[in-house]
C-alpha cells in the first residue's frame, strides 16, 4: 500500500484531460479509469453497459428525482453510489491507477496516496480541438462545450463538497493550454516523483 | 390580506422546495412552520389563539383524543396522526428485525412452488393487504428485496413483479384509514373508522384489483413465462425459516402485528383511537422485545425510526394550519364549488382527477393535508362529506401510482430494485403504470358516481 498511488483527474471540456490522463497512466504503468473502462467492463460496477453509457457521471433530474430516506429513484445517483463503491475497492486493493472524473476526488479524499488533479484550457484552443474532435461549426463546439462544463458541474457539485474547479479542492491545477500537452504530461509525471519521495 | 397572501408564499415556497429537494424535506416544513408562527400569526395577524389553534397541544389532553367518541373540530398538527405513526413504526421496526416479511415472502414462494406467473399474483395480493395495515414504504422495502433475492436465484427479470407490487401497495393502501398517510389525515381530521374507510374506499380498491392483477397479468405473463421456460430444473432458494433469527421474538410480533389488527378493525366499537392503537402497538412492540431479545433490539428499534418523517408531518401540518386559519382554504373551496356550479359529478370528478394529477408529481401528504380543510368547507355548504372523503382518498392514493415518485413505496421499490442491478426509468415506469392509473381512476369514478351519486 505505501507504493500506491493514485491520479484523479477533473477537467474542462476539451481541455485535453482525457488524453492527458491516458498520456499520463501509460508513461507511470497505472491503470487507466475512465467512461471505455466502465462501459466494457460493466459487470464490475453492476450495471448494464446500456444503463452505463446512458447514467454515468450524468446529474440527476432535481424534478424527475425524489428521496425517501436513504432510497431514492435517480438512476444517475445509483450508478453514482455502484462507481464508488468500485472506486473505493481499486483503493483499498492497493492497486496504483488513474481516473478521469467521476467525484474521484471526493470519494477518495481521506486517501493519502491520491494526488488530485484538475486541468484547464484556453477557451479558444478548446473551441478548436472541439471543433476538430467532433467535426463541428464554431458555434456548435461553443455551446457543446458550455452544455457538458454546466453539466460536469451539476454532476460533481451534487455529490462533494469541494466546488467543481475550485482550486483549494485540488492538489494542483494546470492549464493545458499553456505549456502544451505533452509537457504537461511530463510535469504532472515530475510531480507525482516528487510525491513518491516525499511520502 | 397580507396574511393571507404571505401564508400563501410561504406555503408555494415550501412545495416547490420539496419538489427540488434543496434541503431534506423536514428542515424545509419546519421551517416554513416556523415562519407561519411567527410572520403570519405572530407579526401580520397579532393573534395568539391561532398559534395555540395550530400548535393543536391542548388536543391531547381531551379524554376524546385516546378513548371514546370524538366529535371536536381541531385545526392545526393532527397530533393522533403523528402518535399513530410513531406508534405504527415502533412496530414494523420490531417486525421486520424479526425476520416477519421474509419469512412471510419465502414461504409463499414455496407455496406456488417458484412458478413465476403465479409467484407475481401472489406478491401482488400480499403487498396490497399488508399495505392495508402497515405503512407501504416497509412493506415495498421487504417485499422488493425478496423479489430481486428470488429473481437471482429463479432467473427471471424482477422488474414487472416490483412495478406489479409497488401499485398494489398504494392501491391496497387507500382500502383502509391507516394505509396510506392521506387516510390517515382524512380519517383523524373527519372522525371516520378503520371501518368506514374499508366499507367504502375498501371495496372500490378490492374491486380494482381485480382488475389490476388482470392488467399486469396480461402485461407481464409473455416476459416472466418465457423467463421460466429458461430457466433449468435444478434451483435452490432458501428455506422460509431461515429468515428467522430469534423464534420468540418472530411469534411476539406476529402476535403484536395481529393485536394490532384486531384493534383497527374494530376501534368504531371499542372506541380506542387510532392514536391509543399506535401508543398500544408502540408499547407492546417494546414489551415483547425486552423480553425476547433484550435493550439491544430496543436500541436498534429506536436508533432506526424515521424521526424525520414525523418532523415532516408537524412542519407541514403548521403550513397548512396558516392556510386554513387565514381562510385561503375556504377561497379554494369557494373556487371548487363555483366552477362546479354546485355540480356533484363535476365537484367529483375534479376532486379526483385534480388530486390524482396533482399527487403523481408531487408529495401526496401536503396535498392532502391541504385538501382536507377544503373538503370540511365545502360540505359545510351542502356537499356529502363522506363522498368528497372518499373522492379525495382514492385520488391522492392512486394518483402517486402513475410516476415513480408520485409515492413513498415507488421511490423506494425502484431503488431497491436499482441497488440489485435493476434500474428501473420514468419511461419504463410510467409505460405500465400510467394506464394503470387511469384504469383504477376511471374504475372508481364510475363506483362513486353509481354508489354515492
Amino acid at each position: 500500500m505505501k507504493d500506491q498511488i493514485i491520479i484523479t483527474i477533473g477537467r474542462e471540456f476539451g481541455s485535453a484531460g482525457h488524453h492527458i490522463a491516458g498520456h499520463l497512466a501509460q508513461k507511470l504503468g497505472f491503470v487507466l479509469y475512465d467512461k471505455k473502462f466502465f462501459i466494457e467492463c460493466h459487470d464490475q460496477v453492476g450495471f448494464s453497459a446500456e444503463i452505463m453509457e446512458k447514467y454515468d457521471e450524468k446529474p440527476q433530474n432535481k424534478f424527475f428525482s425524489r428521496k425517501i430516506r436513504n432510497h431514492t429513484n435517480s438512476i444517475e445517483a445509483h450508478v453514482q453510489d455502484k462507481v464508488s463503491d468500485f472506486i473505493l475497492s481499486r483503493a483499498a486493493s492497493g492497486e496504483s491507477f488513474v481516473i478521469v472524473g467521476r467525484c474521484s476526488d471526493e470519494i477518495l479524499r481521506d486517501n493519502s496516496n491520491t494526488i488530485n488533479v484538475f486541468i484547464t484550457g484556453h477557451m479558444e484552443e478548446k473551441i478548436a480541438r472541439v471543433m476538430d474532435v467532433y467535426k463541428l461549426s464554431r458555434e456548435k463546439a461553443i455551446d457543446k462545450i458550455k452544455r457538458h462544463d454546466k453539466k460536469r458541474k451539476q454532476y460533481h457539485n451534487t455529490y462533494s463538497e469541494m466546488k467543481w474547479g475550485d482550486s483549494r479542492g485540488y492538489d494542483i491545477c494546470i492549464d493545458s493550454s499553456v505549456i502544451g500537452i505533452e509537457p504537461t504530461v511530463d510535469l504532472l509525471v515530475d510531480y507525482v516523483e516528487k510525491f513518491r519521495q516525499a511520502k | 390580506m397580507s396574511a393571507q397572501l404571505i401564508a400563501v408564499l410561504i406555503f408555494v415556497a415550501m412545495f416547490l422546495m420539496i419538489v427540488i429537494e434543496v434541503f431534506e424535506r423536514h428542515i424545509i416544513t419546519l421551517v416554513c412552520g416556523g415562519l407561519v408562527l411567527t410572520v403570519v400569526f405572530g407579526i401580520c395577524m397579532k393573534d395568539m389563539n391561532a398559534i395555540v389553534e395550530t400548535l393543536n397541544f391542548k388536543s391531547i389532553f381531551t379524554g376524546g383524543f385516546w378513548y371514546g367518541e370524538s366529535s371536536e373540530e381541531s385545526s392545526g398538527i393532527n397530533w393522533s396522526t403523528i402518535i399513530f405513526i410513531v406508534g405504527m413504526m415502533i412496530m414494523v421496526e420490531g417486525m421486520g428485525r424479526s425476520g416477519f416479511f421474509k419469512w412471510m415472502c419465502l414461504s409463499i414462494a414455496k407455496a406456488v412452488r417458484y412458478k413465476v406467473i403465479p409467484l407475481l399474483i401472489c406478491f401482488m395480493c400480499m403487498s396490497a393487504v399488508l399495505s392495508m395495515f402497515i405503512d407501504s414504504i416497509t412493506v415495498i422495502l421487504f417485499l422488493a428485496a425478496v423479489t430481486t433475492e428470488l429473481a437471482s436465484l429463479l432467473k427471471f427479470n424482477p422488474i414487472p413483479v416490483i412495478i406489479a407490487e409497488i401499485f398494489c401497495s398504494n392501491l391496497g393502501g387507500s382500502a383502509t384509514m391507516c394505509g396510506d398517510p392521506p387516510n390517515i389525515i382524512i380519517g383523524t381530521s373527519l372522525h371516520y373508522s378503520f371501518f368506514d374507510f374499508l366499507s367504502n374506499t375498501g371495496i372500490i380498491a378490492g374491486i380494482c384489483l381485480v382488475f389490476i392483477i388482470l392488467y399486469f397479468y396480461l402485461c407481464f405473463r409473455k416476459e416472466l413465462k418465457d423467463s421460466e421456460a429458461k430457466r433449468g430444473d435444478s434451483i435452490s432458494v432458501p428455506e422460509a425459516s431461515s429468515a428467522i433469527k430469534n423464534k420468540l421474538s418472530f411469534s411476539m410480533s406476529v402476535f403484536v402485528f395481529a393485536v394490532a389488527v384486531v384493534l383497527l378493525v374494530t376501534h368504531a366499537q371499542t372506541t380506542f383511537s387510532v392514536a391509543l392503537i399506535g401508543m398500544i402497538a408502540a408499547v407492546l412492540t417494546v414489551v415483547t422485545t425486552l423480553i425476547s431479545s433484550g435493550t439491544d433490539d430496543i436500541k436498534y428499534i429506536f436508533k432506526h425510526l424515521d424521526y424525520k418523517t414525523v418532523l415532516f408531518f408537524i412542519g407541514l401540518f403548521v403550513c397548512v394550519g396558516g392556510l386554513e386559519q387565514t381562510g385561503v382554504l375556504t377561497i379554494v373551496a369557494k373556487f371548487i364549488q363555483d366552477i362546479s356550479g354546485g355540480n356533484p359529478y363535476l365537484i367529483v370528478v375534479i376532486i379526483l382527477w385534480f388530486s390524482a394529477i396533482a399527487s403523481a408529481f408531487v408529495d401526496n401528504i401536503p396535498f392532502a393535508a391541504t385538501m382536507v380543510p377544503v373538503i370540511k368547507s365545502m360540505a359545510a355548504s351542502g356537499m356529502d362529506m363522506g363522498v368528497l372523503s372518499w373522492t379525495l382518498a382514492i385520488g391522492t392514493d392512486i394518483g402517486g401510482n402513475a410516476t415513480p415518485i408520485g409515492a413513498s413505496a415507488n421511490v423506494v421499490g425502484t431503488s431497491v430494485s436499482a441497488k440489485a442491478g435493476h434500474p428501473i426509468s420514468w419511461g419504463k415506469y410510467c409505460k405500465y403504470c400510467v394506464p394503470a392509473t387511469v384504469i383504477v381512476l376511471a374504475i372508481s369514478m364510475l363506483c362513486i358516481f353509481v354508489r354515492y351519486l
